[in-house]
């Protein structure tokens, strides 16, 4: 357990640190931000003032050593744009990405586990078939237009919710139901094919010729193994989520991390997109290590390779 | 008198394929008797499996589909109750064993959980009280350090190990009955060997009744009072160990023991010509007459049924049109081939 733990955790280091490299050349090839920040007709010696303020005028190694050495200690350098250290306008971000992210991937893996188990347990239903075309659907919408539907009938047409914003629980709905159609899709259709793959296996019908109780059986024979596969998923789904889903945050104006990235971006500040991508590829790391504890947790033929 | 353990009368159990209806279980009926050891043999789908998952209702319904026929246990009709009742008898009067022990344990729990909710299920035993009987249950079938094994998972066992705790775990609850299906099928020789003394040694301490079902005659043999030979769903014949190993009046019977290399001693072994019934559209007369070198016309056209062979053996029984003995002393030709 321990060897395990350290070498999954060089690994972990390893892939961050591979992120945070390409980021930082892939930014620089994106374009030169000075020429963003300056008025139209500055002269060279202002673009270059500026661009020796914003530490651009060394050469690409220096820059980038400088970088590292900044970065193991936390610090991304002050952003462009908000004038303020970039890992603070990222962080201040991301309890709207969390929230957003537990919330979606709660309501999908209720959802999706739910309905995936029906339709397993009553394969050949008109129930199956309903739940499995839904489940079709809903991984086949593309989100943005999911969230804008949404809006029109929620918000536009009905009154009922906000069509943005945040702050209040009444805002976190649309966007929260957006992203959990997408998770609970997913879901739903590997627990079924997982539970499908279950029932057929031999232990199954032991556990039934025990005569434990229909709800025994259930739970302890079939869905504690098909748990094994879908928290897989949900680790693969969580990871996704948390790095800021770009899409929904933009709908639906949620302050998250995905619209922060992607304004970023835009305006070139390249402080805040790599402070915003290593929290981001930090998270998914961590989500990563969890489920693979939680795995090993799940399925002791995993514990003893 | 003494009652019957299980009575089966007249089961019919088919499958609706999309080929068409298939009889895997044709009009079946027999009788177990307290303490008796039943050995079922025949060839791969002849039945075997499917009627004995049909009376704890183990079967998937649909395909399968119960036509007729009852199943008396201890007197109550198994087919008629409710899944509730059958729940209740499931792992507690009746336990099974089923081949291949490493698919048949569930991959993820402990052999400690898994022996632990049938004893807690059906005894109303806590959890200590069940882990005791649990300890109790492997020593019993002869696991070393049983009480280490209740916390390993079934991947850290051995085959023969996996099969004696499958075995605990029909016996778990005192069974009246113990159904054993193709249990040593998957083990090796020397620990088939072992488990078939250890179900020797079971069976004269506990006076569990037994059904094995195996396809081998060997194991049979060694461990049955009583053999079945089924075939397309039938039986082909029945009776006391001895009289149809040295006198069978099947001719499948008479196949299968020929084609065993203990029994074929130095003739060649036999092979059984043709292949397997076609059990969607079966013959119309005795099943096996189309692979049957001894049939007469009569075979092709009427199903025989069980009849007792002579007086002078009580139980023997078997369906056939023809004489074996006289068919075969009259085509020396066939038997020395
Ligand atoms: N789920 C099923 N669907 C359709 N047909 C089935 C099903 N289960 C069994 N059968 C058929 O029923 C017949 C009897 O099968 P059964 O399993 O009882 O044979 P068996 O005697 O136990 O054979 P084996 O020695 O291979 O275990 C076979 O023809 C088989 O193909
Ligand atoms: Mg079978």
């Amino acid at each position: 357990m321990g060897r395990f733990l350290a070498r999954r955790t060089g690994e972990s280091l390893f892939t961050i640190w591979g992120v945070v490299t390409t980021v930082f050349f892939i930014t620089r090839v994106l374009g030169d931000p000075a020429t963003l920040f300056v008025p139209v007709g500055a002269t060279d010696a202002q673009i270059a003032a500026l661009n020796h303020s914003f530490g651009l005028d060394l050469p690409l190694w220096r820059q980038y050593l400088h970088y590292l050495a900044h970065v193991v200690r936390g610090d991304f350098g002050r952003s462009f744009v908000f004038g303020r250290p970039a890992i603070d306008v990222v962080m201040e971000r991301l309890p709207a990405t969390a929230l957003l992210a537990a919330t979606a991937m709660a309501l999908g893996c209720v959802l999706g586990c739910t309905s995936g188990a029906i339709a397993a347990m009553r394969k050949g239903s008109l129930g199956e078939l309903v739940i499995m075309t839904v489940a079709l659907l809903g991984q086949a919408t593309p989100v943005f237009w999911l969230g804008l539907m949404l809006i029109l009938w929620f918000a536009v047409d009905l009154h009922w919710l906000p069509a943005g914003g945040y702050g209040r629980p009444a805002n976190l709905v649309l966007p929260a139901v957006t992203l959990a159609v997408f998770v609970a899709a997913a879901i739903a259709r590997l627990t079924r094919s997982s539970i499908l793959d279950i029932l057929r296996e031999d232990h199954v019908r032991t556990a039934r010729a025990k005569g434990l109780y229909p709800a025994t059986v259930f739970f302890w024979h079939i869905a504690r193994n098909a748990l094994v596969p879908v928290t897989t998923m949900v680790g693969l789904l969580g990871g996704e989520l948390l790095g800021g889903s770009v899409v929904t945050e933009t709908v639906f104006g949620w302050p998250g991390m995905g619209r922060l990235t992607v304004q970023a971006i835009e305006s070139l500040d390249f402080p805040v997109i790599q402070a915003a991508v290593f929290v981001a590829a930090t998270l998914v790391v961590l989500i990563n290590l969890a489920v693979d504890l939680l795995y090993q947790a799940l399925d002791p033929r995993i514990r003893a390779q | 008198m003494v009652e019957p353990v299980l009575d089966i009368r007249n089961l019919t159990v088919v499958f609706d394929t999309p080929a068409g209806t298939l009889h895997a279980v044709n009009d079946l009926s027999y009788t177990l008797m307290p303490g008796e050891t039943l050995g079922i043999v025949g060839e791969s789908g002849s039945g075997k499996s499917v009627h004995v998952l049909t009376m704890l209702g183990l079967l998937p319904c649909p395909p399968a589909r119960i036509v007729s026929g009852e199943v008396l246990f201890r007197g109550r009709d198994l087919l008629a109750l409710s899944e509730r009742e059958l729940c209740d008898i499931r792992g507690a009067e009746i336990g099974m064993v089923f081949q291949d022990p490493m698919s048949s344990l569930n991959p993820v729990l402990t052999i400690g959980r898994q022996l632990r909710e049938v004893i807690q299920r059906h005894a109303g035993l806590d959890h200590a009280q069940a882990s005791a009987r649990a300890v109790e249950l492997l020593g019993l079938v002869g696991i070393p350090d049983p009480a280490a094994r209740l916390a390993q998972y079934p991947h850290q066992l051995s085959g023969g190990m996996r099969q004696r705790v499958m075995i605990a775990i029909g016996l778990a609850c005192d069974p009246t009955l113990l159904i054993a299906d193709e249990a040593t099928t998957a083990l090796d020789v020397t620990v088939q060997a072992q488990v078939i003394d250890l179900i020797r040694d079971l069976k004269n301490r506990l006076g569990t009744t037994i059904i094995w079902i195996t396809h081998d005659m060997g194991v049979v043999a060694e461990l049955a009072d009583t053999i079945q030979v089924m075939y397309a769903g039938r039986i082909m014949e029945r009776g006391p160990i001895a009289p149809v190993f040295h006198q069978p009046r099947s001719a499948y019977s008479w196949s299968l023991l020929r084609s065993l290399p203990s029994m074929a001693r130095h003739r060649r072994l036999y092979q059984i010509p043709g292949s397997p019934p076609n059990m969607i559209h079966p013959p119309p007369g005795d099943p096996f007459a189309p692979r049957n070198p001894f049939a007469t016309p009569r075979c092709h056209r009427d199903v025989p049924p069980l009849r007792q062979v002579a007086d002078s053996v009580p139980g023997h029984q078997v369906a056939a049109w023809y004489d074996l003995p006289a068919a075969v002393a009259a085509h020396p030709e066939i038997a020395d081939a």
